[in-house]
Formats: structure tokens, C-alpha cells, sequence
């Protein structure tokens, strides 16, 4: 013990397995590696250039951010299958009262935001109430919501299935450039991710909330004698898990101009992914939302990365797939490694 | 009076091209009165696809103006075995006729025989041309889709696109992959990058496009859909400051394209009338049911073309779901 502390100090290898116990290192690692594979490929096609990395980081974000309360979700050992779902309803439920009705932007959102707020909450209250596993609860969820959303927007629109006009509808409000504008070459929705980001990790680290966190999806049965709120902790984190999906909703639907009930399908399995890349165990109880965030990264620089590099259409979903193995191979070897060390 | 017209055009096609000696059987008159008559869809796509809806609207609109009771099915993902499903549970309801799209003909075109052998009327509409005689279907309401791709790409060469990427968001069907193989037929083997665009994801599929033109290969694009992949196309090359270099063209309408066609970002948009996919079977199989007369063996719906000149009056249309 002393030998290995020892030399802690002063051999670099030491300070790489002492980097290594952090659970952050594998997916930062995983990042690294594919980044250095792109930019070795696809690095004279513009992959290296601030538009290049505008592109991935955009795409990383809007996953990254519901990445981040499904993470949260995950840690306290529950899954939330109708995120996907609740994007597609979320633009819609932001869009409709703007364009055809002629809401200001602000309350389209607030209903929208609302309107989540009551899926979470159901979703929450019928994974506690019926004991249920949310797997099976949150995939009724997806069907619903997205079938709820697809009727509901053919009848009100008189047969079309999006909503179009966002930017004559909301020209010249603030909030647009808060959530659709750019700054130093970067999409507004950058910004919100690394800020969430930053503020779930102090929370989950440094907070009660965040101990109740770890120890719902740990053990929820000792968590519950020690007087944690299991039922509200998870209620809330079903109702933050929709509440991030609408707001990338917004985000996506200011951005681009139009909603419309086919967006937002396999997001939920994108985040859930996105998660495991980022080191979150499917069993619950560990987890880092900064593991998440380099995780997203990871999808983003994958899922677009591929289009710099000019390789044929046929063989996307193999290359994605393939890629992501490794990314996840990567953050195994690197883990185990600073097991061995510890 | 439309309608009467159609029947007439329906009518006279019939006999034009008809082959007399297949005119037995199924086809053969029945004197039933029209609110017993019962149509049966059998499609893929998803509940909530822009252009699926169109074909649906179609359908409903037909159903009301022929009095007759028009059941529309589609499959809950774009998933052919489960189109299978459907097809079969037609063949036990035994309907009067009954309307299935060909986007899969490996998967779909033995079930299709099999409504055929059972005596069920059936048109093919939508997708699947080269289906009819394989499968004995009555005919063909649709485009044939090379020629769109082919003259998509006669255009775009006529302005002066030398290289384009075929913007694909379902890499390995049959009928848009017949579009990309038009579009290289026009620009020249090897002129074309085949693109796959993720549908369920704007974001994603701007900056797909955005990625391409920065790797600047291409001075065209041929959108095969139009919401949901020329709409992001088109933000992509105005974000990409390449609005003038790069020509953008696309297949089928939206609210969206038609205002960017009208605002000459868009060339043209090339446009399958699918409403006529989904309104015109079932004014066949009325007429057959009714009459006993063969529908036409090909109807072809399309492609015509919206361009700068015509866009502003479609716009109202699409955003109802009809154009």
C-alpha cells in the first residue's frame, strides 16, 4: 500500500491508474479514440474544421441533455421508455398554440413543459403504484403518447402530421435566440447541455438529492428504512426525464423550423445507450453525468462523423454500430485496468 | 363529375389495353349496390408519415364520394412482415377489394398472390409497378419510380449539376432506391453519393447533409422525401452559405418545400399526386365490383412537378394533407 502511494506521486503510469479509478476516465478515453479515428479519416473533409465540430456537437447535444436525466433515472434504477415519444408530443404541444392559434412563444412552451410535467408524473406514479417494472409501464408509454400525438395532430390540423411556420410565428422573440440562437460558432442547445450538465453533477455529487440518488437505485430497501423518499425521488426523476426531452423538443422545433409527430423515434434507446457508453450500469446504483455527457459525445461524433468521411450509405447502421462496440470495448478495458490497479 | 370522368378515362383504358382472355373470373360482374361494398388497405408506412397521410386522406375522401365502406390499414412501423400480417388477415375477411403498397415485392409479392388466388380483387398501389404481373393484381396506381429519379436528374443536369447526393432516408427499398439508380442513370455512373438521412431526427439530418457539402463533393442534392429530408436539406446548404452554388430539387411535397420552392431555394418539387393512390383503387374497385369493369393496368399518378411558378397555390393543399 505504501509502495503503491509511493509512487503516486512521481511514475506517470501511477497517475494514470489513479485517473483510472475515476469512473468519468473510460467514456473520456472512449471520446479520444474516436475522435483521433476521425480525425485521421475524415480530417481533410472538414471534420476538423469549426463547422465540423458545430455539426457533431449539435447532434451530441440534443441527445446529451436527455442523456443526462436518463442518466439520473438509470442511477436510481428505473428506465424511461417514452422519452422518444414525449419529444414528438412535446414539439407538437409547443407548436400548435403558436402557429395555428396564435399563443406567444412563451406560453406554447410553458404548455408544453406543463403537459410533460403530467407524463412524468403519470409515468412515475404508475411504476410506484403498480410495481410494475418501468421497462414495460414507459414502453405502454411510447406507444400511447406517440399514437395520442399522431391522432390528436391529424384531426386538429385537418390531415397533416406536422405543424410548420415556427419562424414567421416566433420571429424576433428572445426566447428564440436563448434556445435556437448561436454564439462563438456553437448552437444555443450546446451551451444548455454543458450547463446541465455542470448543474446535475454538483447535484448528484454534493446534494442530499444526489445521495438519495445512488441509494434508491443502490438499494432501495435500506435506502427506504433510512428514511429516503424512494416513491418522490423517483416521481421526480420521471418528471425531469420528460422535461429534458421537451426541452430538446423546443430546442429542435425552433431551430428547424417545423414539429412533427415523427420526431424523436429510438432517442429513448439512443439516451439509454448513450448512458451505458458513458459507464451507467443498466442495474441501477452507479453512474456519472459527466460519464453521460462524454457518452452522447460519443454517439454524436459517431452518427455524424461517418458522413465526413464519405463511406457508402449501405453500410451506416453497420459502421454505427461497430463503433459504438468499440467505444463501449474501450471503456471496459480502461475500467478494468484501474480495477487491477486498485 | 370528376369522378365520372375518371370512370370514363377508366373505362376506355380498360379497353384499349385490355387483355380479353384475362377478363374471367374475378372480374366478372357483380351486382352488388355500393354501401355493401367493402375495400380493404393493406399498407406500409407509419401512422403519422407525412406522406402516408396523403394516400390515407385519399382513401377517405373516395370512400365518401363513392359510398362505399373503405377500411384503411397500415402497419404501426415501416415493417413489411407485419404488412404480411395484414394482408393475411385481409385474405380471411375476404373483402371486395382490397389495395396493398409494394415497397418490399420480395416479402409482399407471394401473400399478394395468395388474395389473388382467393378471388380478392387487388390493386397495387403506391409502390411495387413490376409487381402486377408477377403477382396477377389487377393494376397499378403509382409512379414508376426510376423515371422520377432519371428525370429529377435530367433537370438538375439541365442546370448544370454535374455531381449529386441522392438524399435517401430508407437505404435498401426498392422504389427509392430505383430513384438514386434514375438519378445516376441522368448524371453519369459514379455521379452519384448515396446519402442515408435519419427521418426521426432533423437536427441529425441537417447536419448529415451540412457534412457533405463541407466535404465538397457534390453541387446537387435530390431530397427523396420532403418534410422530413428536404426541408433539413434545405437549412443545411443556406447554413453552409452555399445557397446559389448548390441546386436542391426534391420528391413529393410539404408545406415546407413549397414555400421553399416558391422562394427558389427549392428547383422543383417532383410530385407523386398520392392522393390518386389512395382515392383512385378504390374508385377502380367500386367500378369493377359494381360493373365488373378492369381497371386499368397501369395508372400512372405522376410525377408532375411544382415549381417556382405554381408553388404558392399548392402550399394550402399540403398543409390540409391532400397535396
Amino acid at each position: 500500500m505504501t509502495a503503491e502511494e509511493d509512487d503516486a506521486g512521481h511514475h506517470p503510469l501511477a497517475l494514470l491508474r489513479r485517473l483510472g479509478r475515476r469512473p468519468e476516465i473510460t467514456p473520456v478515453a472512449g471520446a479520444v479514440a474516436v475522435w483521433l479515428f476521425f480525425a485521421s479519416v475524415a480530417g481533410g473533409t472538414g471534420f476538423l474544421t469549426t463547422q465540423g465540430t458545430a455539426n457533431y456537437l449539435e447532434v451530441a447535444a440534443q441527445l446529451g441533455i436527455i442523456t443526462i436525466a436518463v442518466t439520473l433515472l438509470m442511477i436510481a434504477g428505473e428506465f424511461d421508455l417514452s422519452v422518444g415519444s414525449m419529444l414528438g408530443a412535446a414539439g407538437v404541444l409547443m407548436a400548435y398554440p403558436v402557429v395555428e392559434l396564435g399563443w406567444p412563444l412563451w406560453a406554447g412552451i410553458a404548455f408544453s413543459f406543463t403537459g410533460a410535467a403530467l407524463v412524468g408524473l403519470i409515468n412515475g406514479l404508475l411504476v410506484i403504484r403498480t410495481a410494475l417494472p418501468s421497462f414495460i409501464v414507459t414502453l405502454a408509454g411510447l406507444f400511447i403518447l406517440r399514437g395520442v400525438t399522431i391522432a390528436f395532430t391529424h384531426d386538429v390540423t385537418g390531415g397533416a402530421t406536422q405543424v410548420g411556420g415556427i419562424d414567421e410565428a416566433t420571429a424576433g422573440s428572445p426566447l428564440r435566440s436563448l434556445l435556437a440562437g448561436e454564439l462563438l460558432g456553437l448552437p444555443a442547445a450546446v451551451f444548455w447541455w454543458l450547463g446541465l450538465t455542470l448543474v446535475a453533477s454538483v447535484v448528484l455529487a454534493k446534494t442530499r438529492f444526489g445521495n438519495w440518488v445512488y441509494g434508491v437505485g443502490g438499494d432501495p430497501d435500506a435506502a427506504s428504512k433510512l428514511g429516503v423518499p424512494v416513491a418522490r425521488v423517483k416521481v421526480t426523476l420521471f418528471i425531469l426525464t420528460a422535461l429534458s426531452a421537451t426541452l430538446v423538443a423546443t430546442i429542435g422545433v425552433l431551430a428547424n423550423g417545423a414539429a412533427d409527430v415523427q420526431q424523436g423515434q429510438l432517442k429513448e434507446f439512443q439516451a439509454i445507450t448513450a448512458a451505458v457508453i458513458g459507464g451507467t450500469l443498466l442495474t441501477g446504483g452507479y453512474g456519472t453525468v459527466v460519464g453521460a455527457a462524454f457518452g452522447a459525445l460519443i454517439f454524436g461524433m459517431v452518427s455524424q462523423g461517418i458522413f465526413f468521411t464519405g463511406a457508402d450509405a449501405d453500410w451506416f447502421q453497420a459502421f454505427l454500430g461497430a463503433m459504438l462496440l468499440s467505444a463501449v470495448l474501450v471503456n471496459r478495458y480502461f475500467t478494468r485496468h484501474a480495477q487491477a490497479a486498485s | 363529375m370528376a369522378v365520372t370522368a375518371l370512370a370514363l378515362a377508366a373505362a376506355l383504358t380498360a379497353v384499349a389495353c385490355g387483355d380479353e382472355d384475362e377478363t374471367t373470373g374475378q372480374t366478372g360482374a357483380k351486382s352488388s349496390s355500393r354501401d355493401a361494398i367493402h375495400i380493404e388497405f393493406a399498407f406500409a408506412g407509419v401512422p403519422g408519415d407525412p406522406y402516408y397521410t396523403v394516400i390515407k386522406n385519399g382513401a377517405a375522401q373516395a370512400e365518401k364520394d363513392m359510398g362505399v365502406d373503405v377500411e384503411y390499414k397500415e402497419t404501426s412501423q415501416y415493417d413489411f412482415q407485419e404488412q404480411v400480417r395484414l394482408i393475411k388477415a385481409a385474405i380471411a375477411r375476404k373483402p371486395d377489394g382490397l389495395v396493398v403498397s409494394e415497397e418490399s415485392p420480395e416479402v409482399l409479392d407471394g401473400p399478394v398472390k395468395d388474395a389473388v388466388d382467393a378471388g380478392i380483387p387487388v390493386i397495387i398501389a403506391a409502390a411495387g409497378e413490376d409487381s402486377v404481373e408477377k403477382t396477377g393484381a389487377l393494376g397499378f396506381v403509382g409512379q414508376n419510380e426510376f423515371e422520377v429519379g432519371l428525370k429529377a436528374g435530367q433537370q438538375l443536369k439541365g442546370e448544370g449539376v454535374k455531381r449529386a447526393a441522392c438524399l435517401n432516408p430508407a437505404v435498401g427499398t426498392p422504389n427509392l432506391d430505383s430513384r438514386c439508380a434514375g438519378l445516376e442513370k441522368a448524371l453519369g455512373a459514379g455521379n452519384v453519393d448515396v446519402v442515408a438521412i435519419d427521418q426521426t431526427d432533423r437536427t441529425s439530418a441537417k447536419n448529415r447533409v451540412k457534412a457533405i457539402l463541407q466535404r465538397g463533393s457534390v453541387d446537387g442534392l435530390l431530397a427523396l422525401a420532403a418534410a422530413t429530408v428536404a426541408e433539413p436539406a434545405v437549412a443545411a446548404v443556406e447554413e453552409s452559405g452555399q445557397a446559389g452554388e448548390v441546386t436542391v430539387a426534391t420528391i413529393d411535397l410539404s408545406p415546407g418545400v413549397l414555400s421553399a420552392v416558391r422562394d427558389g431555394k427549392l428547383l422543383f418539387a417532383s410530385d407523386q399526386q398520392q392522393f390518386l393512390a389512395g382515392y383512385l383503387p378504390v374508385v377502380l374497385l367500386t367500378l369493377q365490383n359494381q360493373y365488373g369493369i378492369r381497371p386499368p393496368a397501369f395508372v400512372p399518378t405522376g410525377p408532375s412537378y411544382v415549381t417556382k411558378e405554381n408553388a404558392a397555390e399548392v402550399i394550402e393543399l399540403s398543409k390540409r394533407g391532400i397535396r
